[in-house]
């Protein structure tokens, strides 16, 4: 008998979800799906308004990463002026991107998947949350929050505010970076590199026990996508576009991310909200008489954290280097790190690099220079902009006409674009401990886990409404419920 | 003199009547300064972690959260108690597991309230619903109820 298992909605993510997982015949896992079922629609909402408010207005689609729209919103109005902004605009935006990364991934790795790693998949799931990590690891929780308060604080520091700051606008910045917040900052960045330093030493330690969940947890062939310097090195604002395969080849060695049409196309589904980003020469094929046929979901890629160490060469700075030796340990040599358990390393060691990069950028004598803003009118119809939010690669996409105002806008966020792997990661975490059809509470810890692996932020492309607690429901092959789990 | 009210509007004014937690957060700031109190107020898009240290350096006497809420057909003022229950965490907390973490973690033992002002429409586009206009006129009244300390 057939049965489908419904888990609705994952918790401690953004926004509103649910899992579904199929049954064969067998009891088996056949298939998972994991559904979004509401829809956000910024981009229809921003036809209409002028370019220059788009920093301002994409900036209020998620809470949690407003930098980040902030900055492919941006770049997308620099790219309809056609210019180029002053350097140390580009420096001081840089600073801001790199202070979302830290608050950002420290919200993640602290709060969100630190009780699964601290407190253990099987413990008890009404306290394997902030306040039983509160609870047990006082120390830990409060690192988490001075961790995300430093990133925050840049941010404020900066833009005058850390929520939806409008500090970034086409052209560049509005203010400059005075000696006194520079010093702020500088003085902010010690404790931030202690806590990551003792964030890694935990993580590491933590390995021997999550042995299975190493093997299951993601852990399959795809493309990996990022950002990258001109010479191969990790990228979060500017660079080139990357595509990897899971040998370690390179299929796109920099292409200009202008240019991501070319490689990039989005499948719909029928049940879910969610856009599904695949790379298009791995999922269209010549046919015969020359039509092209699509192998959806072939080309399947990630981004994000993981990507983007697997698709640089070298991260640039001292400590990340250190680090990134080590982390490719964990695959064989050459190959991209393939499992997406490792997502919590790889965010931690962006922490790393930002606070290097942070301390670095600001050691630059022309940080503080007061040239920060170009001027141009509206010299081309239209703009991308592209940035490495903390989730993963963000496009930002503007038609406007002579005047500026918005006729199209298509948003391609992080989560999108690991949607597939996100499914395929659900599908192998179940496959591995479904067995007859018998779901445990364990079983839905690790599902859960699985899709936090990705930090899914869910109100970038749909708007949460409300939390709900987690149903499980069983279903045979007629349709008729068979079971029903509730977790409060 | 530290700040003797934290007030925490929760909203996005993008969002229609989700804004009204920052209109009523504001009116409600104002009524409570008019008065000759020490005033400190925050407009959040949703409650986070760190909000706990902000509260344990403004050290005030009460932390007011105020948010849209569908549910409600006038304002209301509950007061917030610890939830000691699991949140469902999301990228952002309610006001129960921000008020546990300013305790646990910062001693942090002002009395807080959460006021909850009716909303109507929550869809995109700016400017509030009637009904959502109607909610902030209360803002006097919940001050006054605040500091006749009810």
């Amino acid at each position: 008998m057939s049965k489908t298992i419904l888990i609705d909605p994952v918790t401690r993510i953004e926004g509103h979800a649910k899992i579904t997982i199929h049954l064969d015949e067998d009891g088996q896992v056949a298939d998972a799906r994991f559904h979004v079922t509401e829809f956000r629609g910024f981009e229809k909402f921003c036809e209409g308004r002028s370019f220059w408010e788009m920093p301002g207005i994409t900036a209020r689609i998620c809470g949690i990463c407003p930098v980040s729209h902030l900055m492919a919103s941006a770049k997308a109005g620099d790219a309809i002026l056609g210019i180029h902004i002053p350097p140390t605009a580009a420096k001081l935006r840089r600073l801001m991107n790199w202070a979302q990364i830290v608050q950002s991934h420290a919200l993640s790795f602290f709060h969100l998947s630190g009780p699964d790693l601290l407190l253990g998949m099987d413990s008890d799931p009404a306290k394997r949350n902030l306040m039983g990590l509160v609870e047990k690891y006082p120390d830990v929780a409060r690192n988490g929050i001075r961790l995300r308060r430093f990133g925050q604080k840049v941010i404020e520091i900066l833009g005058g505010r850390s929520v939806h700051p409008a500090w970034v606008v086409p052209g560049g910045v509005r203010e400059p970076l005075s000696d006194e917040n520079r010093s702020k900052i500088r003085r902010m960045l010690p404790e931030a590199f202690d806590i990551v330093g003792l964030a890694l030493d935990m993580l590491k330690d933590s390995f021997d026990h999550f042995r299975d969940e190493e093997a299951m947890y993601g852990n399959f062939p795809s493309l990996y996508m990022g950002l990258v310097t001109p010479d191969g090195g990790l990228e979060h604002y500017d660079g080139l576009l990357r595509v990897v395969d899971s040998d370690g080849a390179v299929l796109e060695a920099g292409l200009p991310p202008a240019r991501f049409r070319e490689i990039l196309g989005e499948a719909v589904e029928p049940w879910s909200y969610l856009k599904f980003p695949y790379y298009k020469p791995a999922a269209i094929r010549e046919a015969q008489g020359g039509r092209s046929t699509l192998h959806y979901p072939a080309g399947m890629y990630r981004v994000g954290p993981l990507a983007r160490l697997n698709v640089c060469d070298f991260a640039g700075t001292p400590r990340a280097d250190a680090e990134l030796r080590e982390f490719r340990r964990l695959a064989p040599r050459g190959r991209p790190v393939a499992n997406s358990f490792h997502y919590h390393y790889a965010r931690l060691i962006e922490i790393l690099y930002a606070l290097e990069r942070i301390a670095e950028t600001l050691d630059d004598p022309s940080i503080t220079d007061k040239r920060i803003r170009a001027h141009a009118e509206v010299n081309n119809m239209i703009g991308v902009g592209v940035s490495e939010a903390p989730r993963g690669t963000l496009f930002h996409e503007y038609h406007v006409d002579e005047n500026g105002i918005l006729r199209k806008v298509n948003l391609i966020i992080a989560t999108g674009q690991n949607n597939l792997a996100m499914n395929r990661t659900v599908k192998q975490i179940a496959q591995y401990h479904i067995k007859d059809g018998k779901v445990t509470e364990g079983v839905l810890n690790r599902i859960e886990h699985g899709i936090r692996l990705y930090d899914p932020c869910l109100s970038c492309s749909t708007h949460a409404v409300g939390q709900m607690p987690m149903v499980v429901e069983v279903y045979d092959a007629s349709g008729m419920l068979v079971d029903r789990v509730k977790r409060e | 003199m530290g700040t003797a009210v934290l007030v925490i509007g929760i909203g996005n004014t993008l969002r229609r009547d989700d804004g009204a937690g920052w209109f009523f957060a504001k009116a409600l700031a104002d009524q409570l300064q008019r008065a000759g109190v020490s005033v400190h107020l925050l407009l959040q898009q949703q409650l986070t972690p760190e909000l706990a240290i902000d509260a344990a350096e403004l050290a005030p006497d009460q932390i007011v959260f105020v948010d849209a809420s569908l549910d409600v057909q006038e304002a209301t003022l509950t007061e917030v108690t610890p939830s000691h229950a699991a949140p469902v965490l999301d990228h952002r907390l309610d006001a129960a597991a921000l008020v546990t973490l300013m305790r646990r973690l910062y001693g942090v033992r002002a009395k807080s309230w959460l006021v909850q002002t009716p909303a109507l429409d929550l869809g995109h586009g700016e400017g509030l619903s009637e009904k959502a206009q109607e909610g902030l006129r209360a803002a006097p009244a919940v001050a006054a109820s605040l500091l006749g300390g009810s």
